[in-house]
């Protein structure tokens, strides 16, 4: 005898993985931070901050794990509450001060040694490193929404679904700063536009 | 295969619009833009340059930030031991201590507790005797005063006979005393009669 599924069985269970997951703050940490941080850490361009924001956003996640309905993944809505922490902290005219005085930025050079498996020659290596590092130059000149919108979708291999669930924008809108995003960064690597 | 015509470049020989890249960059597999693709060069390094510098960034800021919260599992790890240490002994400072039920435990702790305050107060009064000497016969002068009044009232209650006896009783004892006592310069031979050098000093110390 086959078993049809049942997509409301389907998502029950899911919704039950996902109470499971908030129920434990450390399977949550273990699960999503490093997923978290590199959203957080290229949204702001600070490390230090990330790392509080990300603390922050997995402890209010988990204090608040009873408002979360399960209609969208659990990184969706982490992603959701990151985003307003990034946000909030970016508003403080005191973020502002110390991102022009202190850049902390992740350093993508620090990574030349793990980049590439064996099988890349040590110049596709560096050629890949720099290519990296001019996207992550462009990411600097995008605004805040077009940045957020770019590390989901690019980065975080989000779908434009799950974009529009964590931003709160219509799909228009998303796609609307995708494109102006993608634009900065062809014209940064030097595209012809 | 039917293209449709809002899809199509109005002119195949120009490369792909800004938002026809995007669209592609997203997943976008529109056929018209794959045949364009396998016909413009230009188009296709592009593509490639774009979507291949993008993957670069994906994958440094992916091993960067694993090997960020992969330091910090660390980090916290060698935290733990002290930390699991420190919270066992709260656990235990707060959990219900049985022992403290026993009546015997109770017994020893009193019993503890009387010793520590029998021997703290002797070893006060040792220290106070041995400390202040001087102190203590400036009050003995005070006292004598009032032993003065003290002893009047006494002796107005006592036999005059006992008295008498007593105070020969107590001279005696203050002679014998007196004729006992010994100086540190005297143990030393620099007593006044034996010593002409230090007659002085034997002098002021046995003074």
């Amino acid at each position: 005898m086959q078993l049809a599924l049942n997509p409301g069985m389907i998502g029950c269970a899911m919704g039950e993985t996902a109470l499971s997951e908030l129920d434990d703050i450390e399977a949550l940490d273990r699960i999503y931070r490093a997923r978290l941080l590199r959203f957080v850490a290229y949204s702001t361009g600070d490390m230090d901050l990330a790392e509080t924001v990300v603390q922050d956003c997995l402890l209010k996640a988990y204090n608040g794990r009873k408002s979360f309905r399960g209609e969208c993944s659990v990184y969706t809505w982490l992603a959701h509450i990151a985003g307003n922490l990034v946000r909030d902290q970016q508003r403080t005219r005191r973020f502002q001060f110390w991102r022009r005085v202190q850049k902390t930025g992740p350093d993508l050079s620090e990574l030349a040694v793990l980049l590439a498996s064996g099988e890349s020659s040590p110049e596709s290596q560096i050629l890949a490193r720099e290519r990296a590092q001019e996207v992550s130059a462009a990411l600097e000149t995008l605004s805040e929404h077009q940045r957020s919108i770019f590390l989901m979708r690019f980065v975080d291999e989000m779908e434009l679904q799950e974009i529009c669930q964590a931003t709160g924008m219509q799909i228009s809108t998303v796609k609307t700063h995708l494109h102006r995003a993608v634009k900065a960064v062809r014209n940064k690597l030097g595209g012809r536009m | 295969m039917e293209v449709k015509r809002e899809h199509l470049n109005p002119n195949h020989e120009r490369h792909l619009s800004d938002e026809q890249f995007t669209e592609l960059l997203l997943g976008g597999r529109q056929t018209w833009v794959q045949a364009h693709l396998q016909e413009c060069a230009a188009c296709r390094e592009e593509a490639e340059r774009v979507s291949g510098a993008i993957g670069d960034f994906s994958t440094q800021s992916r091993l960067w930030a694993e090997r960020r919260a992969a330091a910090r599992v660390l980090r916290t790890a060698a935290q733990t031991p002290r930390t699991a240490e420190r919270e066992s002994v709260m656990a235990w400072l707060m959990r219900p201590q049985v022992w403290l039920m026993r009546p015997q435990a109770w017994a020893g702790a009193a019993l503890t507790i009387a010793l520590a305050t029998g021997i703290g107060v002797s070893i006060h009064k040792e220290h106070a005797r041995t400390e202040q000497p001087a102190a203590t016969m400036a009050q003995a002068d005070s006292t004598k005063a009032e032993a003065g009044t003290t002893t009047a009232q006494a002796e107005a209650t006592i036999p005059a006979a006992t008295l008498k006896a007593d105070n020969e009783l107590l001279t005696a004892i203050d002679g014998e005393l007196r004729a006992d006592e010994s100086t540190p310069a005297s143990l030393y031979g620099l007593d006044a009669s034996t010593s002409g050098t230090g007659t002085k000093a034997a002098k002021r110390i046995s003074n």
